[in-house]
């Protein structure tokens, strides 16, 4: 008997969708759903490892989103995400100097400077709105300085990114074309600015960079930028948001952490583990593929469900449905992998580590006061909401 | 045991060297050194987590 699972659907994943997934690990690890033109879900940890290192197999280039239905085509835009090899390589290559580990250690301070311009703002004992009126300026505002655009622009920019992906307030009347075009003005004059004065920020390094005689064209150039709004942000944001509401849910570890903060880096590996902040990444077969006896045809999609490896007992044992913060080793998928794994992840981390170094040192205690109001997204179902009260640490009377 | 990298395949994102930075960095031209070619004494842990935690399989162990 085969249990209908809605996995085109966004409430399959703002629910729990653990159950379904430890089902279809068991009994249909390579499942078709007839929804949306039809695709292949995949949960099994090996399985999106397999499929995630064929990317000559498994093409990028028909879009990475959950199919919807219309027929598909080849993405004309220079876009890293949905770019096969070869020219995924040699992109690749070429941005990823901006973001080594030591390019991205570099930005701690600033990284810490606006975390703590964040937090500063919040008061203990009193209701605050923690996601999108506090958490999210932390992202946002780290893209903006990464790309070099000063201060003062930071919540005009906010804005234009928040219409851009159709997440803006509905007070806000910009189309997501005229944001997107707005964006694309921003980030050319910001690429003028750099092409007369380079510097050693992202912007400089990108114009300058050069391997094996390839350099990143000007169109690749504005498709990363907008990219980097898409994959940076919202994704962030939901990691630090839905990383503390499993620290509400689990108080034995938030105890456990607040004792011990040295604890800070396995607990966001295993919230990204546990909370798999991108729930899935689409791929397209570009020949037959036989996979646990069923065939996956020339032309189909896979949904790669990283939100099930990640629990898959194979891997993580026994205890592959707890949220454990010392769990060490956490090989999870929640950065993807492949050559298409993010590109970003020593930057999540270390903006994950310094809010939650800097928000326990001010806090020891977050309890929920309303309801938690999720996003109606398939692959980044975060948290639009959540009304908190936040405890002062070294206060021991509870702050009226 | 000794470390072998497949160059084409690395794309230099560092997360070998976030995980064993004794022997893993990606210098400032965004191209991965190895800066030990044997597994040191008392980084096989961290050594082992790099090599399966390469995305791009990049890196293997030999004998």
């Amino acid at each position: 008997v085969e249990t209908i699972h809605p996995l085109h659907l966004p409430d399959f994943y703002i629910g729990d969708p653990a159950p379904a997934y430890q089902q279809l690990r068991r009994d249909s690890p390579v499942h078709w759903t007839d929804a949306n033109g039809g695709f292949w879900g995949i949960t099994r940890y090996e399985d999106i490892k397999f499929i995630g290192s064929r990317p000559h197999l498994f093409s990028s280039a028909q879009g990475v989103l959950m199919p919807d239905g219309k027929p598909r085509t080849v993405d004309p835009r220079p876009i890293l995400i949905t770019t096969d090899p070869p020219r995924h390589q040699a992109m690749r290559k070429l941005i990823s100097k901006g973001f080594t580990p030591r390019q991205v250690n570099a930005m701690e301070p600033d990284i810490r400077a606006i975390v703590c311009g964040v937090l500063d703002s919040a008061e203990a004992g009193i209701e605050l709105e923690y996601a999108e009126g506090f958490v999210a300026k932390v992202p946002i505002r780290i893209i903006a300085d990464l790309l070099g655009a000063p201060a003062e622009d930071w919540e005009q920019f906010r804005a234009w990114s928040d219409a851009s992906v159709g997440s803006a307030d509905p007070d806000i009347t910009l189309t997501p074309q005229d944001a997107f075009g707005a964006l694309t003005t921003y980030f050319q004059q910001l690429i003028d600015l750099r092409k007369q004065n380079r510097t050693n920020d992202l912007i400089s390094i990108l114009l300058n960079a050069e391997v094996d005689g390839e350099r990143l064209s000007p169109d690749e150039l504005m498709a990363f930028l907008h990219l980097l709004l898409v994959a940076g942000n919202e994704t962030t944001r939901n990691l630090i948001a839905m990383g503390t509401l499993a620290l509400i849910n689990h108080p034995e570890q938030m105890r456990m952490l607040v004792a011990d903060p040295s604890l800070i880096p396995t607990a966001i590996e295993e919230m990204l583990r546990y909370i798999s902040p991108v729930t899935h990444m689409t791929r397209w077969a570009t020949e037959d593929v036989e996979l646990r006896g069923k065939t996956i045809k020339k032309g189909q999609a896979v949904v790669l469900l990283y939100g099930a490896a990640n629990r898959d007992e194979d891997v993580f044992g026994d205890t592959a449905e707890q949220f454990d913060i010392t769990r060490n080793p956490n090989p999870h998928l929640a950065f993807g992998t492949g050559e298409h794994a993010c590109m970003g992840l020593s930057l999540a981390r270390l903006e994950a580590r310094v809010f939650f170094e800097e928000f326990l040192a001010r806090f020891d205690r977050i309890e929920l006061t309303g309801e938690v109001l999720r996003m109606r997204s398939t692959m980044v179902p975060g948290i639009r909401t959540m009304h908190v009260r936040l405890g002062a640490a070294n206060e021991r009377t509870e702050v009226r | 045991m000794r470390i072998v990298l497949d160059r084409a395949k690395c794309t230099g994102i560092g997360i070998c060297e976030a995980l064993a930075p004794t022997v893993f960095e990606v210098d400032d031209d965004g191209e991965l050194i190895l800066l030990s070619c044997e597994v040191p004494e008392g980084a096989q842990d961290e050594v082992i987590q790099a090599v399966e935690g390469c995305p791009t399989l990049a890196l293997r162990l030999e004998p």
